[in-house]
């Protein structure tokens, strides 16, 4: 938790203003990142700025963002989840069978089925992780190969006939600007941010991941809190698999590879650390755009895909490091 | 004058060979295969055979290898998720020698595959030792470039037309046992005498189990920490090699995924997560336990599209097997289940409730 102890009482006025301007600059550091990146790309390429460019970049960073909201309340509580790429996928293939074959009346219940589904995988996580001990990464690891693994059992290949209604619900502007898609990412962060910021909830989840045992000396419910936040987890990446069939209008269990990577570097170049009980949901809006906007144009520049793997893994090293340096500080 | 003896009774310390007890440490796991064994022999007619024994060995030879470079990444405390990654670049970097060299260019490969898994271990082991990262970040962003490395030397194509000297000595049978199962075995057995016989196994093993301990006991942590990455790069190359060998070509994606199998398999084997024990012959045993179980699955009819699933329960299993043997996780859970039965809710013990 961010504790200010205010200035430093004798140091001269220089002093006191180059650390006041220090730490403006560290605080807002993400946001400088961003409007950098957004400057140079638009000066690099002249397709950036364009409205539909503009409309993919909002799209692609509402589906990150809705994982990255229940991802940022994992970290928080000291936790991480990284089968949210298979869990999305497996719900798109839940949510893509139903529809195709029982049409768009069945729709409730497909979504239901998909949420249900994505619950059930992060009861399963926070029950190992929390009352069996598994590390969470193992088992979340573990649990991204048995939903992808469940994701090519529903269905071998692409599954292309959904109901077209789905997607035009989904991808249709709202007031000639906006799509429900984004809406929803909007209202789920907007969500997010109240618990994570003014409830009880968000306070206590935020001193599960400082430290565990304290937390526990404080009559805080470790377990259940651990179980409710991987289910949160869990639900979203459920959600962001049912916006990934209104977006594209198909499921396809190959979709969706190393995206559980993208959703955890946002939140950390926001200033979520791994090691738990930092971080704000405004700091993972923030990274959440910083990913989607270097995915964009790294395809606009026309980047090959190997490349592209490898400046991922540049980014999370440099996350990685980013993380060090400021915990360091402390 | 008594003629009783002396008072002090001196312990008698037996000599056992090592081999003998790391059978008996095994003793649960030597259990459950023979139970896998016989159970699949009964649902499975074509399951028991030297003939079905073979296609094992050959298809769990690489693995073998796999977890020996992981077991001791695992024991020096640290973990290494990029050992897919490493063994497709070095089988990448290997083929396309060997595909422009050919038949005279065999050593120069193997050494060329060598070294890029040493190279990439070495990028491992230097930013964990020399900032303290944490081991998962690291491997796993590395596992991402290196496997992006792979794709960038090859153009992400298949390399194929190797000589065929090569592949048929790598695919081909020594005395009756596969070529690659030979190299495994004798893979295994020089790490297990490195681990076993020498200063440098215990010097690890010191490192994994507590690593300011070993700092002030005169252990260069840094720098070993460090070297068992490397070494883990270089023995994830020997199974890079062996894959060439054994498919003819190379595809840069092949081998996704096979590090969890790695790691698994030495967790079932024995080795702990949190570092400082661990065994070649545990490590042999747990490979063969992954080996047997998915050609038996396959053998009673299992969908090739749940294999992940049985990879991915066989992990969490392995960890939970972890736990249960430092009497932590489940087994204090059932000891409170078990004193709530007997006498009622409340009457665990405090130091017998589970730590977390």
């Amino acid at each position: 938790m961010d504790i200010s102890l205010g200035g430093i009482t004798g140091a001269n006025v220089y002093t006191r203003w180059l650390g006041r301007a220090l730490s403006w600059g560290e605080k807002y550091s993400t946001f400088m990142i961003l409007v950098t990146l957004i400057v140079i790309f638009s000066l690099l390429s002249p397709h950036f700025m364009t409205t539909t460019n503009v409309r993919n970049i909002v799209i692609r960073v509402s589906i990150m963002l809705v994982v990255a909201v229940g991802m940022t309340l994992v970290l928080i509580s000291g936790g991480i989840d990284l089968s949210v790429g298979s869990v999305a996928v497996m719900s798109s293939m839940i949510v893509g069978t139903i529809l195709k074959d029982h049409g768009i009346s069945a729709a409730p219940i497909a979504i239901l089925a998909a949420l249900g589904a994505g619950a059930l995988v992060g009861l399963t996580n926070g029950l190992f992780i929390g009352l069996f001990g598994v590390p969470p990464f193992i088992m979340t690891m573990a649990m991204m190969m048995i939903a992808r693994s469940l994701a090519e059992f529903i269905q071998r290949g692409v599954v292309p006939d959904v109901p077209v209604e789905f997607s035009r619900f989904f991808m249709t502007n709202i007031a000639g600007t906006v799509p429900p898609l984004v809406v929803i990412a909007a209202v789920v962060a907007l969500a997010g941010h109240l618990v994570l910021s003014y409830t009880v909830f968000g306070a206590n989840a935020r001193g599960v991941g400082a430290n565990a045992s304290a937390a526990k000396f404080c009559a805080i419910p470790v377990l259940r809190y651990r179980l409710a936040l991987y289910i949160t987890s869990g639900m979203l990446a459920g959600l962001a698999g049912i916006m990934v069939v209104g977006r594209t209008n198909s499921a396809n269990p190959g979709a969706l590879k190393n995206f559980e990577l993208e959703v955890i570097v946002g939140p950390i170049i926001g200033g979520v650390s791994f090691l738990g009980g930092r971080g704000t949901m405004v700091g993972t809006i923030i990274g959440v755009l910083i990913i989607g906007i270097i995915g964009n144009a790294l395809n606009l520049l026309g980047i090959e895909p190997y490349w592209q793997m490898v400046t991922q893994g540049a980014i999370i090293l440099a996350a990685v490091f980013l993380d060090y340096a400021r915990h360091r500080k402390q | 004058m008594s003629t009783n003896g002396p008072l002090v009774k001196t312990p008698v310390i037996r000599y056992e060979p090592e081999f003998i007890t790391g059978l008996k440490n095994n003793l649960p796991l030597i259990v459950a295969l023979t139970v896998c064994i016989v159970a699949f022999s009964l649902m499975a007619p074509n399951f028991l055979g030297a003939q079905n024994f073979t296609i094992i060995l050959r298809q769990v030879a690489i693995l073998a290898v796999l977890a020996n470079a992981a077991a001791i990444v695992l024991i020096g405390g640290g973990i290494d998720l990029s050992l897919g990654s490493i063994l497709a670049f070095s089988a990448m970097t290997t083929a396309l020698t060997l595909r422009e060299f050919g038949l005279n260019g065999v050593p120069l490969a193997i050494v060329v595959g060598l070294a890029s898994g040493l190279l990439a271990g070495a990028v491992n082991g230097l930013i964990i030792s020399h900032w303290g990262l944490n081991p998962l970040l690291v491997t796993l962003s590395t596992s991402l470039g290196v496997r992006g490395f792979a794709h960038v030397v090859s153009n992400g194509r298949l390399v194929s037309n190797l000589p065929r000297e090569f592949t048929n000595l790598m695919a081909g049978d020594q005395l009756g046992i596969p070529t690659l199962a030979v190299i495994a075995g004798l893979m295994g057995m020089s790490v297990h005498i490195v681990l076993s016989h020498t200063v440098y196994g215990k010097a690890i093993k010191g490192l994994g189990s507590d690593f300011t301990a070993a700092a002030y006991c005169g252990v260069p942590v840094k720098r070993y920490q460090a070297s068992t990455y490397m070494v883990a790069g270089v023995l994830a190359a020997v199974a890079g090699i062996m894959a060439v060998g054994r498919a003819g070509s190379m595809t840069p994606y092949s081998y996704t995924g096979i590090e969890l199998e790695a790691i698994a398999a030495c967790v079932i084997g024995g080795t702990l997560f949190t570092g400082g024990v661990g065994s070649a012959l545990g490590v042999l045993l747990g490979t063969l336990f992954i080996g047997v179980v998915r050609n038996g699955l396959i053998h009673v009819g299992l969908e090739t599209s749940l294999l992940k699933l049985v990879n991915g329960s066989l992990l969490v299993f392995a960890v939970i097997v972890d736990r249960m043997r430092r009497g932590e996780g489940l087994r204090a859970w059932l000891r409170v289940v078990r004193h709530t039965l007997t006498k009622g809710p409340g009457q665990t013990r405090r130091r017998d409730m589970p730590s977390r």
